[in-house]
């Protein structure tokens, strides 16, 4: 299974899409047999959303301000409806969110950022897992204070993210060629 | 130095992402809030936790912190500058605007963009006046550009 994404680095953010991507493999594929997949990359020159102004990263009810609305309009159109955004940051200096305006999935990571974070954004978009207490898990916060790295997902986290409609089987992707 | 903090309050600052902090300083408790209002105010505590407290306290909209906010500001770094404006602009105050506009020519464009979307959250005619300027005179095109999207109509 592939999980097919659109990475959009924003000029000035310190990005290490490679090694991310390679994290997430990493848990990714040995807990739930999905690997992510990077279908487009974009760097966009736009100084304005180097900087998020952000009011809550909320799942319901999250408010959506115009940088926001600016910043996951980009990356659109181009074979998933998944975005990743690289940032310098929100205003208050947090790691990274995955409140996204309707319609448009996506999360995004700051400077701040642990290696764990770009998996652990991913996994509140796909799968729409919350945080839990163990700190051996993916979905522990701070990611930065995971312990006896490489971080776990549970059969029960796995299972939310096999149900997401992102997924793509690679059989099905042969046969469609 | 890190701030000394009740557990609900500290697990909030170092979650991965704002929830949590936004979540407890729109709950407005009277210790929570105190607590930011000194971590904001206090140049001895590490610039992340200033910057999150200066932007809690916009969030919770907290008008009894404008001149700590005030005093803090000129030294401050950019980042955290950046956090108090953006937190004066929630806090919308006419006090709140007049320190707004002080910083419309910081040497920093990122802190100008905050003083733009400030301003335009802010929305007084005094404050459209400064977003009118900027669109015309900021050395920098992109705040132009910023300031003129914010400015409305005549």
């Amino acid at each position: 299974m592939i999980i097919p994404i659109v990475i959009v680095v924003i000029e000035g953010a310190d990005e290490d899409v490679d090694g991310d991507v390679q994290r997430a493999d990493q848990v990714w594929s040995s807990e739930s047999g999905i690997f992510v997949d990077v279908v487009a990359r974009l760097t966009v020159d736009r100084p304005a959303l180097q900087i998020l102004s952000q009011t809550d990263c909320s799942g319901a009810g999250h408010v959506v301000s115009a940088d926001e609305d600016e910043l996951f309009d980009l990356g659109r159109g181009l074979g998933t409806d998944l975005v990743g955004y690289y940032i310098v940051g929100d205003v208050a200096g947090f790691a990274g969110c995955a409140a996204h305006p309707p319609g448009r999935r996506g999360f995004w990571v700051g400077d701040a950022a642990s290696p764990w974070t770009f998996g652990h954004e991913l996994g509140h978009v796909v799968g729409d897992n919350s945080h839990v207490s163990d700190s051996d898990n993916l979905m522990s916060t701070p990611t930065a204070n995971i312990t006896n790295p490489p971080p776990d997902l549970t059969a029960d986290q796995t299972a939310r993210i096999l149900d997401d409609p992102a997924l793509l089987c690679v059989s099905s992707i042969v046969l469609n060629l | 130095m890190k701030p000394n903090m009740e557990p609900e309050l500290q697990a909030a600052f170092e979650a991965e992402e704002s929830g949590a902090l936004s979540a407890l300083a729109r709950k407005g408790r009277a210790e929570h809030v105190e607590s930011l209002r000194e971590i904001a105010a206090d140049p001895s505590v590490d610039a992340e936790y200033r910057r999150k407290a200066l932007w809690a306290l916009g969030v919770a909209e907290d008008h009894e912190s404008v001149p700590r906010i005030e005093s803090a500001l000129p030294e401050l770094e950019p980042r955290e500058r950046m956090a108090a404006i953006d937190a004066l602009g929630r806090i919308g105050t006419a006090p709140a605007l007049a320190v707004v506009e002080r910083y419309a020519d910081d040497p920093s464009p990122q802190v100008r963009k905050f003083v733009v979307e400030a301003l335009d959250r802010i929305g007084a005619p005094e404050a459209r006046a400064t977003l009118r300027s900027m669109a015309a005179e900021d050395p920098e095109g992109w705040i132009r550009s910023l300031a003129s999207e914010r400015v409305p109509e005549r």
